[in-house]
């Protein structure tokens, strides 16, 4: 079980933005299931994402690929995203929970976790295909192939894709 | 009736060949169908040679002058598909006939069209008078036909033609007990091949197998189909001799290998898995084992099984997986579908639809799915979303 530093997400409309590494995930720019799941103990069954309310999705790549101290110093192939609604469909539950700066590293007030601490790890692998279809149906929303972030509008628009399965 | 010095009946024909379907649709005719013409004259000239033997009995050999009188000319042809007509010296240029061995030549014809009709019906036989010694040549007939193919044979004025197509063929074959020869197109996949005595298989769509002899010019083309296998398509004109379920073609046969449609999205998938050879234990935050080679092999040849064989299955994306296998990952419109090639060489296939929370697996042993035959994989993907929209 993972430590949150913040409370639940219950607005079922916020875009989570997820971060790809581009190691050996993606294929022809297609993100493996296995990017929406937690690695093993090493996560502590908890999935990272940040909060679309409190940055974009440019600025949190921004801050996951930047060298420390000043960013994270982590790569990525994109930024995708799922809504709090569609996470909740899968019976997953979503916390904010910010990430204070160290020695190392800066803060990051948008970090929030996806939980799946609850369910036993046979489980996690069915979760992450579900989450997968739905990132890929709402689409990247930052590339750095591209280098052109989303629009506010066309962010709205990806938030809502998610409403009905919601 | 004779006119111009040739045997003709009152339409000007002594024999008519009516070449139908296939090549000869648009009313034009490949030159090597010719070869079919110098059969029948062989085949009239052995039949007759007998009935005259056999009318003379205190002969052993025809009399001088007897083969000229049996040599056919094609006077004509017309191309409503496509028609030879072939006539015979007439009978005045004779100098060995008496007269009941005038009509020797037609009985020759009309007892040959009348073994095609037997042959052509269900339960027929060849006719008691019919030569022992002509049956194999008589089943030789049609040996260029292909398999959309017929030949209409017509002796008398006024007769019924008769058909000649493999279904006939195969009858005579069976009569003259001799395999039966076709000509035809073969479009496979070369699945072995044996440097001792020259030969390789080819295997159809259809799973049946043939045996081709191979001459050291196509052994390089050969060579590379096989490693390139199933994307690189062979495709071989030629004699096809069939029997006891044995196949084989004949030498001289034309050989030319081509890319199969799906060739490009084939080798992305090769070239990712290729990519994948680099992948090193840790490969995953530290942890995660490299792909074992037998993950690696099986999910090249299953894959480009798949998608070769799978018009509608779109060419999935291709990761490690953190067990030393490879993930292969479809998004249908309703389902997201893993399909895992382990380490140990067995497919398990994971699906997941979110929307109607429901979920399918499937575990494949390595028999059940192999290199030559992922129909079970395709059947299960197939299930799971609509064909049409099933490739993106």
């Amino acid at each position: 079980m993972c430590e949150k530093t913040g409370p639940r997400l219950t607005d079922e409309a916020e875009l989570l933005l997820r971060h790809v590494n581009p190691g050996w995930l993606v294929d022809d720019g297609q993100p493996s299931s296995q990017a929406f799941y937690p690695f093993g103990k090493k996560d502590e069954g908890c999935m990272s994402v940040d909060q679309h309310t409190k940055t974009t999705p440019e600025a949190a790549h921004q801050l996951f690929t930047s060298p420390c101290p000043s960013g994270f110093g982590l790569e990525s192939d994109g930024v995708w995203g799922l809504t709090v609604g569609e996470v909740h469909a899968v019976g997953l539950p979503a916390w904010a929970s910010p990430l204070e700066a160290t020695a190392d590293t800066p803060s990051n007030a948008a970090h929030a976790l996806i939980d799946f601490g609850d369910l036993p790890e046979s489980r996690w692998k069915p979760l992450g295909r579900a989450l997968k279809k739905k990132a890929l149906a709402r689409g990247k929303l930052y590339s750095t192939a591209a280098s052109v972030p989303a629009s506010g509008a066309e962010l709205k628009a990806a938030s809502n894709i998610g409403q009905k399965a919601s | 009736m004779a006119a111009g010095g040739w045997i003709v009946d009152d339409s000007g024909r002594f024999l008519e060949l009516r070449f139908d379907g296939g090549r000869f649709a648009d009313h034009t005719a490949p030159v090597e169908i010719l070869a079919e013409l110098p059969v029948f004259q062989k085949l009239i000239v052995r039949v007759a040679r007998q009935l005259f033997l056999k009318a003379h009995s205190d002969r052993t050999r025809v009399p001088k002058g007897f083969i000229e009188a049996a040599q056919l000319h094609l006077t004509a042809s017309e191309a409503n598909c496509f028609t030879a007509v072939l006539a015979q010296p007439e009978e005045a240029s004779w100098q060995w006939t008496e007269e009941a061995d005038v009509t020797v030549f037609r009985t020759a014809r009309d007892l040959t069209v009348e073994a095609l009709k037997n042959a052509s019906a269900i339960d027929g036989t060849i006719p008691a008078d019919f030569p022992y010694d002509a049956v194999d040549l008589l089943a030789s007939i049609g040996g260029r036909l292909r398999g959309d193919e017929a030949l209409f044979v017509r002796g008398a004025t006024g007769s019924a033609a008769v058909r000649v197509d493999q279904t006939t063929r195969a009858r005579l074959a069976q009569f003259a007990k001799q395999p039966l020869v076709i000509e035809a197109t073969l479009d496979g996949e070369v699945v072995n091949f044996n440097d001792v005595n020259n030969t390789f298989h080819l295997r159809e769509r259809a799973g049946e197998r043939t045996e081709l002899p191979f001459t050291s010019d196509q052994r390089d083309a050969i060579v590379e189909a096989l490693s390139q296998r199933p994307i690189a398509r062979v495709r071989v004109q030629g004699q096809l001799v069939i029997s006891n379920s044995q196949r084989r073609v004949n030498p001289g046969y034309e050989l030319e290998t081509f890319d199969h449609e799906r060739a490009p999205e084939v080798q992305r998938v090769w070239s990712r898995l290729e990519s994948l050879k680099k992948v090193e234990d840790g490969w995953i935050r530290g942890e995660g084992r490299a792909p074992r080679p037998l993950a690696l092999a099986r999910a090249k040849e299953v894959l480009a099984r798949l998608l070769v064989e799978s018009p509608m299955i779109a060419r999935p994306r291709v990761f490690p997986t953190a067990e030393g296998g490879v993930q292969a990952e479809w998004v249908f419109p309703e389902w997201a579908v893993d399909v895992c090639f382990a380490e140990d060489g067995n497919i398990i296939a994971e699906a997941t639809n979110a929307d109607a929370n429901d979920e399918q697996s499937r575990h494949f042993a390595v028999h059940e799915v192999t290199a030559d035959d992922a129909s079970s994989l395709a059947h299960w993907l197939s299930q799971l979303g609509p064909a049409e929209t099933a490739r993106v």
